[in-house]
């Protein structure tokens, strides 16, 4: 299954993430805004940092997740593969990722700032999970 | 939603369910047509249901589809009658803006020092990801109450600079106590740093007058090299407006404030929660203007050594600072009697006209300098504030996107938009020689159109027009 698709949008970077499950469904959301910035073919396996988010409802859960992955890349200066998420109720998602530095990885996209809410939407059909997400970049 | 041609330059969007007030959009037919092709008018008639909205929700001619309001797009709420502010009217990059440095040195003298100022430049200026800062860490914290200020206090450029900053470079009603210890932590080696994307500094040339007096007020001059940069608050401003996106959704629902998209979560002004964010953007917006500060500063100590002279000899003086990334409150006349308002510029720069109280006194007779940056092979323009703007002193504050970014990479490499530019005589220096092709001139709309409009419908009048020489990208 496709994990990701880039939608069309004129200025931001608007992408179809899909999953088995919900926690699928994040940990490709996940891969998703990596994925976008670098290479992440062959990660250098590094030290896994750990991850909480909180969130009223799958959307705004969703929305923190990938906020938080974001930040703790920016502050750590590196980029995150490998994601393991557990998912509590439809508000709390904790998980683990594996940490490169930047450095070490070659740019394919423009950074990401943030996350934001615009046409954001997490639905399921067909036993698919779909959220779709737009990076204000 | 029926948009209505109302002049040349002038689109009405009708009122449709939901909306309290009409869209405008000004823009000339050329405009328009790339406008109608994306959902940057859902987003202003989005924008249009914003409780306590006055008069028209705008967009600016350089209007493009962005994440709640529209890029280009103004909104002002009068705060007496439980207007909102919406931290979407504002963006991730709180105050992000452009600073115009002059200088003493034409463009003989910059061809004759090309390749040593451009790699003054290229190791100077921090940009891209994780690649350190101008200032140290421990300034951070205190450039969000002092913002230029606390800069120049610990060393970094002129005196001067201040009179010609909004605000001063400082805003007064800042709380560093309404930021996110996350937000600080991601401005920790963030001060004094381009960032990415869209951001730059450009060696520019005046290459043409329009309005004289006005070029002068501003300390401009035909033909001489001047320095233009395009950066906001970074990692500490995006995380604020995460932070308070994440806060004002919950409180909506208390005020029972129901938006058409999430992203224009907003509260009343005058609620504990309306100024909460308030006090967290103006501290962030503190940061950017320190930010640009920051660089102005290094950029001048690039020049003096690229040019064998002292930093006071390269005549860099600020032409003017504008944010573009702001929600302000102003007083403006309404209907016939003056209100406070809550005027939101998302990609849209303040634009007051001649005699406004705010603008330094070099500068009242002529009007607010108004800096529009093009791309990096198209001119930018500098313009000045006029009286009787129609949309609450607010003006274009760039090309505006004409191209997503995957379309923009699937037409050229990176590789071949820096040789078409160098070819042009444009010397380039990128962060990432690949994400050029994101950010490529082609990607971008007619600036020069964007700037004929400004002054066909009397936002801002046109004063400079300046043509790129060399480009810092981030």
């Amino acid at each position: 299954m496709q994990r990701f698709e880039i939608l069309p949008h004129t200025a931001d970077v608007a992408v179809a993430v899909y999953g088995e499950s919900v926690p699928d469904l994040f940990a490709n959301a996940a891969s998703a805004l990596f994925e976008l910035m670098f290479e992440m073919d062959s990660p250098r396996p590094g030290p896994t940092v750990r991850v909480e988010a909180t969130g009223d409802g799958l959307e705004e859960l969703l929305v923190a997740w990938l906020s938080e992955l974001l930040a703790i890349a920016e502050v750590g200066g590196v980029a995150l593969a490998g994601f393991e998420v557990t998912i509590t109720g439809e508000h709390q998602a904790v998980g683990s990722a594996t940490a490169t530095p930047v450095e070490d990885l070659v740019m394919t996209g423009t950074p990401i700032k943030a996350v934001t809410y615009h046409e954001l939407a997490v639905r399921q059909a067909g036993g698919i999970w779909t959220a779709t997400i737009v990076f204000d970049v | 939603m029926t948009l209505v041609r109302s002049s040349d330059v002038v689109w009405d969007l009708t009122r449709g369910p939901g909306m309290r007030v009409p869209g405008r959009v000004f823009a000339s037919e050329s405009l328009m047509l790339k406008v109608k092709e994306d959902r940057a008018l859902q987003q202003v008639e989005n924008v249009a249901h914003l409780q306590g909205i006055l008069g028209h929700s705008m967009a600016m001619p350089d209007i493009h589809w962005g994440y709640g309001f529209p890029i280009g797009g103004v909104a002002a709420t009068d705060v007496a009658s439980d207007g909102v502010v919406s931290p979407g009217g504002v963006g991730f990059d709180i105050c992000c803006g452009v600073r115009l440095l002059a200088s003493g040195f034409d463009e003989t003298d910059f061809l004759a020092r090309r390749s040593e100022l451009m790699a003054e430049l290229d190791r100077r200026i921090p940009r891209g990801l994780g690649k350190g800062a101008i200032a140290d860490a421990g300034l951070v914290r205190r450039t969000l109450t002092g913002g230029a200020a606390t800069a120049l206090e610990a060393g970094y450029g002129w005196s001067s600079d201040l009179d010609r900053c909004e605000e001063r470079g400082t805003s007064a009603e800042a709380d560093a106590r309404a930021m996110s210890s996350r937000a600080l932590e991601r401005g920790g080696g963030q001060l004094g740093s381009l960032g990415s994307g869209n951001h730059f500094l450009e060696v520019q040339v005046v290459d043409e007058i329009m309005d004289m007096q006005a070029a002068t007020a501003f300390g401009l001059a035909p033909g001489m090299v001047v320095v233009m940069i395009h950066c906001g608050s970074r990692g500490l401003g995006h995380q604020t407006c995460t932070d308070q996106l994440k806060l004002m959704g919950s409180a909506m629902n208390r005020y029972g404030i129901e938006v058409p998209d999430r992203q224009l979560a907003c509260v009343p002004v005058r609620s504990p929660e309306g100024e909460q964010y308030l006090a967290a953007m103006a501290a962030s917006a503190n940061f950017a203007w320190a930010n640009r500060h920051v660089l102005a500063h290094e950029a001048r100590k690039g020049f003096a050594a690229a040019f064998g002279v002292s930093v006071e000899r390269t005549g860099m003086q600020l032409v003017y600072d504008v944010a573009h990334n702001l929600a302000k409150l102003e007083q403006h006349e309404v209907g016939g009697a003056t209100r406070l308002l809550c005027v939101h510029r998302k990609g849209a720069t303040r634009a007051f006209g001649p005699g406004h109280p705010d603008l330094p006194e070099d500068l009242r007779g002529v009007g607010q300098p108004v800096l529009v940056p093009g791309s990096m092979g198209t001119a930018s323009w500098v313009l000045r504030g006029v009286a009787g703007n129609p949309a609450f002193a607010s003006a274009a504050h760039g090309a505006g996107r004409l191209m997503s970014r995957k379309q923009a990479k699937q037409q050229e490499t990176g590789r071949r938009v820096m040789e078409g530019l160098e070819s042009e005589g444009i010397s380039i220096r990128p962060g990432s020689v690949g994400l050029l092709a994101e950010e490529a001139p082609y990607a971008y709309k007619d600036v020069d159109e964007v700037a004929r409009v400004c002054e066909v419908a009397d936002l801002a009048a046109r004063v400079a027009r300046l043509r790129p020489l060399g480009v810092v990208k981030g």
